[in-house]
């Protein structure tokens, strides 16, 4: 208790050293724009942080460290790059000229997120729906095992970034190219993953439903579903990370839409600013995802 | 011909070799029987039960249930093995109507579900029925699975160690219910109940085999009626009789330093 108390007291000094030296400290960067959104920003962050660390009694210091950690690099960033103009001021943007980009570019970002969002959906449901429904079948039946599982062992580790300069010369647009590699780099993991988990399956649990006589479909749709639901939806945070991944990669090699084109654009015409914002974006996407799923989570794997 | 007829057969897994697990085995169960198996580990008291289940398959001789030859899970079977195999995203109540459902494909939804809750409170998991398997106690999970096994009303019933992970007094407070379950039926399932527990095989049991590696041993009646509570001395002699006989069988075969002179006895 003793040694929260002392990490929320440090957080909390250097959260107010940043904000003074925000506010009161003269910046040499020129061209660093207005401090408000950058003080909108680490609000949003302080209020995150304060709702967490009190709504959770149960909360490590874990939570502390990251605030204390996220408040340095923060200070650290103000401080060289706005204050003492550290660093290639077209390459290194400062945290104000960061922070108002997300105000003067809301709904160029938000459009690009929307395009993102859109494909993964598509690409993540998609792969995921049918890597399960073939990876029961394959589970349940020996010798269709035998004939798919060497096979998803082979396909599984590579990477489908690796053939997305390749599909999107083969398949007709962008789009469907983006969603393939997407699609491909779920779908082999996935099939893998299943297979394993039903072969892995409790030899008693699975005696216990033969006895009740099941039919395949029943046995695949009331037992197998639902006893891989857990393993399913538990790696489905690494699914979505390196499916984001793998379309923002996709989104690099031509694409006119979504994040990964935002911030290549953003590259070509060196705006780094933005880029960086893109960045950031980037970062704040996959952390809401993360959080969507782990309430999926919770609300359908309730045993 | 006998309600469960085991017709010399024979079983070794692929890959042993000439040591089979199970061979020339031939025993008789009546309908009604409560038969207890017994015997030290590895003599292949579980491969008989899965045997007898349909589960696997023997690879010599036959095993006829009724007159049919048994050639996988049958209708009139059903199993409580030693491990809890409710399904873990069922309630009670569900696990116990999902049973049911499969054999009485007949019933509407109001009838499983009201048979479910006359076997739920049999055992007395009533106050239970909502909840999930984690969050009951090991003793209530297996009353579950014997409920769910005892509510799709199959002729026969096997156990598997039913009670092995349990301790001392969820186990006795267990074979009191099986006890209670089997008397208060006016038709008495055929039961064939693999234990390692002596004491527990003579409670219940009207026929013990006693099983060496390989083979029935001795098939022993337990002449004494249920339910084997505040027992006259005369029965209670009977009873100690035949767990001395069985403690010194399992004596003799744990000091049988050459296994295979078993297989050859």
């Amino acid at each position: 208790m003793r040694r929260r108390r002392r990490l929320m007291f440090i957080s909390q000094v250097m959260f107010l050293i940043l904000v003074l030296e925000t506010i009161l400290i003269p910046k040499v960067r020129i061209n660093t724009q207005k401090p408000w959104a950058f003080l909108a920003v680490l609000f949003i962050i302080e209020i995150v942080f304060l709702m967490t660390a009190l709504k959770k009694n149960k909360v490590g210091t874990g939570l502390y460290d990251i605030m204390i950690f996220i408040v340095g690099i923060l200070i650290l960033w103000e401080t060289m790059v706005s204050i003492l103009d550290k660093g290639n001021p077209v390459l290194i943007p400062s945290p104000e000229n960061v922070c108002m980009t997300f105000v003067t570019q809301w709904r160029v970002m938000l459009l690009n997120v929307a395009y993102s969002m859109e494909l993964l959906g598509i690409g993540l449901t998609v792969g995921l729906v049918t890597s399960v429904i073939l990876g029961i079948v394959c589970g349940w039946y020996p010798r269709l095992k035998a004939f798919a599982y060497p096979i998803a062992n082979v396909m599984a580790p590579i990477p489908a970034v690796v053939i997305s300069p390749y599909l999107v010369h083969l398949m007709p647009s962008f789009r469907s190219a983006s969603a393939l590699v997407v699609i491909i780099g779920v779908f082999w993991p996935s099939l893998l993953g299943t297979i394993n988990r039903i072969g892995g399956m409790d030899s008693q649990l699975l005696d216990s439903a033969r006895m009740l006589k099941l039919s395949d479909g029943q046995m695949m749709v009331r037992v197998l579903l639902p006893y891989i639901i857990p393993g399913v939806l538990g790696g489905l945070k690494v699914t979505m990370t390196t499916s984001m991944l793998m379309l923002n990669f996709a989104e690099l090699m031509g694409a006119t839409h979504g994040m990964g084109y935002y911030i290549q654009n953003s590259i070509t015409y060196a705006n780094y600013t933005h880029a960086v914002a893109g960045i950031i974006m980037i970062g704040l996407v996959v952390t809401v995802l993360n959080k969507i799923i782990s309430l999926i989570q919770k609300k359908l794997i309730y045993w | 011909m006998a309600f469960i007829d085991i017709k010399d057969i024979g079983f070794a897994y692929d890959g042993m070799g000439e040591k089979p697990i199970l061979y020339h085995l031939s025993a008789a169960v009546e309908k009604g029987e409560f038969i207890g198996v017994v015997g030290p580990s590895g003599c292949g008291k579980t491969t008989l039960l899965r045997l007898l289940s349909g589960l696997t398959m023997p690879s010599e001789g036959e095993i006829r249930i009724d007159g049919r030859k048994l050639e996988g899970p049958h209708e009139d079977i059903s199993v409580v093995f030693q491990e809890y195999t409710l399904f873990p995203w069922l309630t009670v109540r569900k696990n116990v109507e999902f049973g049911i459902r499969q054999t009485h494909k007949d019933l509407s939804k109001s009838q499983i579900r009201q048979k479910a809750n006359e076997y739920i409170e049999r055992v007395e998991l009533k106050d239970a029925v909502s909840k999930f398997p984690h969050q009951l106690s090991g003793g209530m999970r297996q009353r579950a699975a014997i409920a769910r096994a005892l509510a799709m009303e199959t002729d026969i019933l096997l156990m598997d160690e039913p009670f092995g992970a349990l301790d001392v007094r969820i186990r006795h407070e267990l074979q009191t219910l099986i006890e209670d379950l089997r008397n208060e039926s006016e038709q008495k399932k055929t039961v064939i109940f693999v234990t390692h527990d002596i004491s527990e095989a003579v409670r219940l049991s009207d026929r013990i085999w006693f099983m060496l590696p390989g083979r029935i041993e001795a098939d022993l009646p337990v002449p004494v009626a249920h339910p084997r509570t505040n027992l006259h001395a005369a029965e209670a002699n009977i009873l100690r009789g035949i767990r001395c006989e069985l403690t010194d069988r399992l004596n003799i075969h744990a000091g049988t330093d050459n296994e295979e002179d078993l297989y050859e006895a």
